[in-house]
């Protein structure tokens, strides 16, 4: 009775740690098609606000090893050479008129939309959550992302991913209460030179009813990206 | 009575319940909006049509212009007629960057400026100039990088004043002009980033300010290397803390600072800044000419609170152990000729030393600032407060920002001195400001 007890104990455990290994898997292929570990990207962000009107703003995205981020904003004109850059677990922001470079906190929101600095420079679905698959239906895997500490600014991400080619649908963010806090849906693939990838991003602030889109103009996944892009002395120039 | 009681808890459950968001079960398959790879796309938002695979290229040359009218108007409360002034201030930045290699960049801002002021008495006095702001090459090879030219360096990190503010620029306080006039310089810059957490950057700076005659326009001379300026700088990000020490030799003196900030939640900075010297100010030390010897220490304590995601709130205490005492105050002002002397001599340093001197003449002051960015998405707001408590002198300013179209800002702001009868801040020869700005930017 004991051996079979033992014997039923290691399958189980070996079965949880194969669906750990699984969840594991397909968030690190969704993630490869989202954010790869070296990239450029150009976007358009348009915040749509409640009373129906709309505000613009174009930046350019670098980012290295899910540690390094730079922000350059190019539209509208008057924030025009802005910057905000992340390394690790830091964030400052640059502003031109004054050349004065602040410390600035993840949570804060990005620009007035519905993404946060957080979103935009430093969510590490890989290294900040535990996956697991919660649902695997005909043609989608459920994933539920659960931050591996207290530090973040969501608890747990339900992920929506496309079996096929592990292509992100959907995410909900949620608060530690449990409360859904924000909606992220994956729209338009495209083909970026080779890299194929969703181009829009539709995000809702399931809060105040308000809508951000991020739409990448242009995305280029390198094998290079010189640290000398990431210092403070470089900001501005 | 325990009938009506739960009769009303009955009612108002459902209501309670009704009221409440209902959290999505969110275990079933979503609409996939992703959808294939097509050849010709029609965009399923309103947005430009995305071109298939366009890749981002770095600008080689890169233009940015800015227009900026500023209009103040300056009176006291219980004014005589003739107390009023206005100024009037245009100025267009013409600001270009070239960028052929990291190896090679070179920076240029060029302004012109009108300033007009007028009161009650005197015609109209009016300013013309073209000034160089910033010239200078910049190059990276490897963890080094070099400057030389003429620039714009900022240190410190406060929000409205700090102590290592005596070099930089200066500050943007509403209704003053920025001071966009960097310094000749020669700068090498070492940075090397680490793949921790816990210890994730190292930087390091040599300045060197060699001493420079400037023509009208800003741009150099005549240079001499006898009374040359240093700023060392070193510091690092070590986990969440970074550290900055400083040492600089100005005014002929030695001067040693330290920066340190850290988040304490991920919405809570705690900044601290310190500078430590041996000798008062340049802008103290005639006023009252005391030869005591001993170390000073001008230290600035805060926190910075983000809330609500836009809001910034900022509490800062700033303490200025060169600052005048009660007896050196009363001293400096003893009678109405010493008085006008004093700030005779405030008004002068402003052009040499710290711009706005008579903003810290005490030893302490209590700072608080607090912004709303995006608003409805048409106003920044911000509101500042600078509080000395040994004689009232308080420092109010809010200010709005409109920002009607993606390249316009018109800002409406106000500066009020409301202290105490006989406080230092009537040294600014007025009690209130009323400010407007226009920036139009291209």
């Amino acid at each position: 009775m004991k051996k079979l007890l033992l014997g039923l104990f290691f399958i189980s455990l070996s079965f949880s740690l194969y669906a750990a290994e699984t969840a594991s898997e397909i968030l690190k292929k969704t993630i490869s098609i989202i954010s790869p570990e070296m990239f450029e990207a150009q976007i358009k962000m348009t915040y749509l606000r409640s009373d129906g009107t709309t505000a613009k703003y174009a930046v350019i995205l670098k980012n290295k090893r899910y540690t390094r981020s730079l922000v350059t904003f190019e539209e509208p004109e008057r924030e025009k050479g802005r910057q905000v850059l992340r390394i690790e677990e830091n964030l400052w922001t640059y502003l031109p008129k004054t050349k004065k470079i602040l410390s600035v906190s993840f949570d804060s929101d990005f620009m007035g939309g519905d993404f946060s600095n957080q979103d935009i420079v430093r969510l590490n679905l890989l290294e900040d959550y535990t996956p697991e698959i919660k649902k695997e239906t005909t043609n989608q895997y459920i994933l539920d992302l659960i931050s591996i500490g207290k530090g973040f600014a969501y608890a747990k991400i339900r992920f929506w991913v496309r079996k096929k080619d592990y292509m992100p649908l959907q995410a909900y963010y949620f608060s530690r209460s449990g409360n859904p806090l924000k909606k992220l849906v994956y729209k338009e693939l495209k083909n970026f030179k080779g890299f194929i990838r969703p181009a829009i991003y539709e995000m809702t602030n399931l809060a105040e009813n308000t809508k951000t889109y991020l739409e990448f103009t242009s995305f280029k996944k390198v094998t290079q990206l010189s640290d000398a892009v990431f210092y403070k002395e470089n900001l501005g120039k | 009575m325990m009938r009506k009681i739960f009769l009303l808890l009955f009612l108002i459950f459902p209501c309670f319940l009704a009221g409440q968001k209902t959290i999505p079960d969110l275990l079933d398959e979503v609409p996939d909006n992703v959808g294939e790879m097509k050849n010709t796309d029609a965009p399923s938002t309103n947005f430009e049509k995305i071109k298939t695979g366009e890749i981002y290229q770095e600008k080689q040359l890169s233009f940015q212009g800015l227009i900026l009218g500023t209009w103040n108007y300056k009176d006291q409360f219980n004014s005589n007629e003739d107390s009023d002034s206005k100024n009037f201030t245009t100025e267009i930045n013409l600001i270009f960057q070239l960028k052929p290699s990291p190896l090679f960049q070179c920076f240029t801002d060029f302004g012109g400026k009108s300033y007009t002021q007028g009161d009650q008495n005197n015609s109209p006095l009016q300013k013309d100039h073209l000034v160089t702001n910033e010239i200078y090459f910049s190059s990276q090879l490897g963890h080094f990088n070099f400057n030389l030219g003429k620039k714009r360096l900022v240190i410190g990190s406060g929000t409205l004043l700090t102590p290592l503010d005596i070099f930089n620029p200066q500050k943007a306080l509403p209704g003053q002009q920025i001071q966009k006039e960097g310094r000749y310089l020669a700068g090498m810059n070492f940075t090397q980033l680490y793949n921790s957490k816990t210890f994730s950057q190292l930087f390091a700076d040599l300045v060197f300010y060699p001493e420079i005659t400037q023509d009208e326009n800003g741009l150099l001379q005549e240079m001499k290397f006898e009374n040359n300026d240093f700023l060392l700088r070193l510091g690092g990000v070590f986990s969440a803390h970074e550290v900055t020490l400083f040492f600089f030799h100005r005014w002929e003196e030695n001067w040693f600072g330290v920066s340190y900030s850290r988040y304490l939640t991920s919405n809570v900075e705690l900044h601290l800044e310190s500078l430590l010297f041996f000798h008062r100010k340049p802008v103290l030390k005639n006023i009252y000419t005391s030869l005591n010897k001993k170390l000073y220490q001008n230290t600035l304590l805060g926190i910075k609170y983000f809330l609500l995601s836009k809001m910034i709130l900022t509490l800062d205490y700033y303490y200025q152990s060169d600052g005048l005492d009660s007896e050196e105050w009363d001293q400096a002002t003893a009678s109405p000729f010493i008085k006008q002397l004093t700030l005779f001599y405030l008004a002068n340093q402003g052009t040499l030393y710290q711009r706005i001197p008579n903003l810290t003449l005490r030893r302490h002051y209590i700072l608080g600032n607090v912004s709303y960015n995006n608003l409805w998405d048409y106003l920044n707001l911000n509101l500042s407060v600078i509080l000395n408590p040994e004689d009232s002198a308080t420092l109010l300013l809010p200010k709005i920002d409109y920002l009607p179209s993606a390249n316009t800002s018109i800002g409406l702001g106000a500066l009020l001195l409301p202290g105490k009868s006989g406080n230092h801040y009537e040294s600014f020869g007025f009690d209130y400001m009323l400010i407007f700005d226009l920036n139009i930017s291209f």
